[in-house]
């Protein structure tokens, strides 16, 4: 895993607004196809009180020493979109677009969720139909009576959009199990209903202390300063005030340097939740490390020696690393053996810091 | 106004933009293709994690969820990883992001952490950014933000590459398979 440090991420986001586009496109386009691998953490039913935490909690992660992770399969980016409006612009996610064998939770997020992603795309994107923009739509037929409405693409025949119906033996209907479609998970659920959170959603600190337990030294000074940067840009005194006594509940050491660097007091009261352990998976020092996505500027110019130049070429592309040739002016240079060379970007062309 | 040709390019033109996203405005979207390693058929039924030969087309989109469509890529924000498989079943979206966690865990509270978060409304300041007192003002009130405030202050708030960065599912959800049983699963994406 790869992170740019606070500085650099300011200074790009003026040099190259576009740099995380720019380069997945240019990967792609270079036949460089970026590869994640889809895991999953799985808990038994039965199980779901077995953990310190409420594994209905969005604010809680499965940490992987608890649950391990299990690679089940590889998604492979390989080819860029021809319109960006057509395709990234009009895309439509939904949680709730589930294929059966994938069922919900009583996570009280995810509840909001499945309302709210459907809801946006019906005025972003004009009206009920957008799952029949090209981008949104099924590869599997569609069985439903939905008719109508702005911009319908389907020309649908026939005479009937009802079911039941007997003009057409019931056609259309919605697949019923038997035929492959939808059937909710059958949970059984006993209680009161209220609107009120579970006792358990007010742990709020524990898994905070375990991400700091996590971190290793120059993580957690990138975390003081990321606090240093943000409440420094807080004027009110009394919100930084407050702030620090609050991440006292996270980790007291924490606390005392996130006060320094803002003008606030040390905190009073102990701080720390008294967890102890710590999750190795979650810090960055312990996730791949490789050379391979990186980009890197070949600096030179005419009287350069080709074997040398070509040799670092070869090495680079070999650890999966791209690069560019950035001379004082563009067009070609000539080695000392008369052999040439295409510059890519002169000094000026040249985003200063694109290259990491 | 009978010049049709001038009528119809400019009325067109007038008319070319949409409302961006109100959260994840600024992304960007690729096309692929997932395959399961082996059948999940002990887990679950779902068809396109059963045959390791099938090719599933997706298609990605990776944004940040704070700034408007055209701000900086490269800003401490947290990152939406969301892929459609288009699978013979009809579409599965997985609609993730690059942490496991959440701000909040009540989806009520979202209106106001975003309001928090986004430009302050009096004078649009600042783009794309949590360093503001309306944000923190939120955070001091609402303790179950801590969590995910220390996500954010981390250094996977700002990934140098969204090909080098890990996705996470972040809601718990179910695998149930052909027998009906089920299990609460959490999604992960990682880097190979």
């Amino acid at each position: 895993m790869h992170s740019l440090v606070w500085d650099e991420a300011q200074k790009i986001a003026g040099k190259d607004p576009d740099f995380n586009r720019r380069d997945l496109w240019d990967a792609i386009n270079k036949g460089d196809f970026p590869e994640f691998e889809l895991g999953v953490q799985m808990i038994e039913e039965d199980q779901e009180f077995d953990f310190d935490f409420d594994i209905l909690d969005a604010t809680k992660f499965w940490p992987e020493e608890q649950v391990p992770v299990k690679l089940i399969g590889k998604m492979v980016l390989d080819r860029n979109v021809d319109n960006f409006f057509a395709e990234t612009e009009q895309a439509a996610f939904h949680p709730g677009n589930v294929v059966p064998g994938i069922d919900f939770t009583n996570d009280p997020l995810l509840q909001g969720r499945l309302f709210s992603y459907l809801d946006t795309q019906l005025i972003r994107l004009g009206g009920p139909n957008f799952h029949e923009i090209p981008i949104n739509r099924s590869r599997a037929d569609v069985h439903n009576n939905q008719r109508e409405g702005m911009h319908r693409m389907t020309i649908d025949r026939g005479v009937t959009s009802y079911s039941p119906n007997s003009l057409r033996a019931n056609s259309p209907e919605p697949a019923g199990e038997r035929e492959g479609g939808y059937v909710h998970y059958m949970e059984k659920v006993d209680g009161y209903k209220v609107r009120q959170r579970s006792e358990s959603f007010k742990d709020f600190y524990r898994q905070a202390t375990l991400f700091w337990n996590s971190m290793s030294p120059p993580e957690r000074q990138h975390i003081i300063d990321a606090f240093h940067f943000e409440l420094g840009n807080v004027l009110g005194m009394s919100i930084r005030q407050r702030l620090v006594d609050m991440f006292n509940n996270v980790d007291g050491e924490l606390a005392k340097q996130i006060a320094m660097g803002i003008g606030a007091n040390p905190p009073q009261a102990p701080g720390g939740t008294g967890v102890t352990g710590s999750s190795p998976a979650i810090s960055q020092a312990n996730t791949v490390k490789t050379p391979a996505t990186r980009k890197v500027a070949i600096l030179t110019d005419h009287g350069f020696n080709y074997p040398e130049i070509t040799q670092v070429m070869d090495n680079l592309k070999q650890a999966g690393v791209h690069w560019e040739i950035i001379s004082k002016y563009q067009g070609m240079i000539t080695a000392v053996d008369g052999r040439q060379l295409q510059v890519n970007r002169n000094y000026l062309s040249y985003r200063k810091l694109s290259c990491f | 106004m009978e010049d049709f040709h001038f009528r119809e390019k400019l009325t067109h033109f007038d008319n070319e933009r949409i409302t961006e996203r109100v959260v994840h405005a600024r992304g960007f979207g690729v096309h692929g293709y997932f395959q399961v390693y082996e059948p999940m058929t002990e887990y679950t039924k779902a068809k396109f994690l059963q045959d390791p030969a099938v090719k599933t087309p997706v298609f990605v989109r990776f944004s940040t969820v704070v700034g408007s469509r055209g701000s900086a890529d490269t800003v401490r924000d947290v990152r939406g990883f969301a892929t459609i498989f288009y699978t013979a079943e009809g579409n599965y979206d997985l609609v993730a992001n690059n942490m496991p966690v959440f701000f909040i865990h009540d989806g009520i509270k979202f209106p106001d952490v975003i309001h928090a978060i986004k430009p302050e409304q009096h004078n649009e300041i600042p783009q794309a950014s949590a360093a503001h007192d309306t944000f923190w003002d939120f955070v001091v009130n609402t303790p179950e933000l801590a969590h995910m405030i220390m996500w954010l202050m981390s250094d996977r708030a700002i990934p140098r590459s969204f090909r080098m960065m890990e996705g996470f599912g972040v809601n718990t959800f179910r695998f149930v398979n052909e027998q009906g049983k089920a299990r609460f699963i959490n999604f992960t994406g990682n880097l190979i």
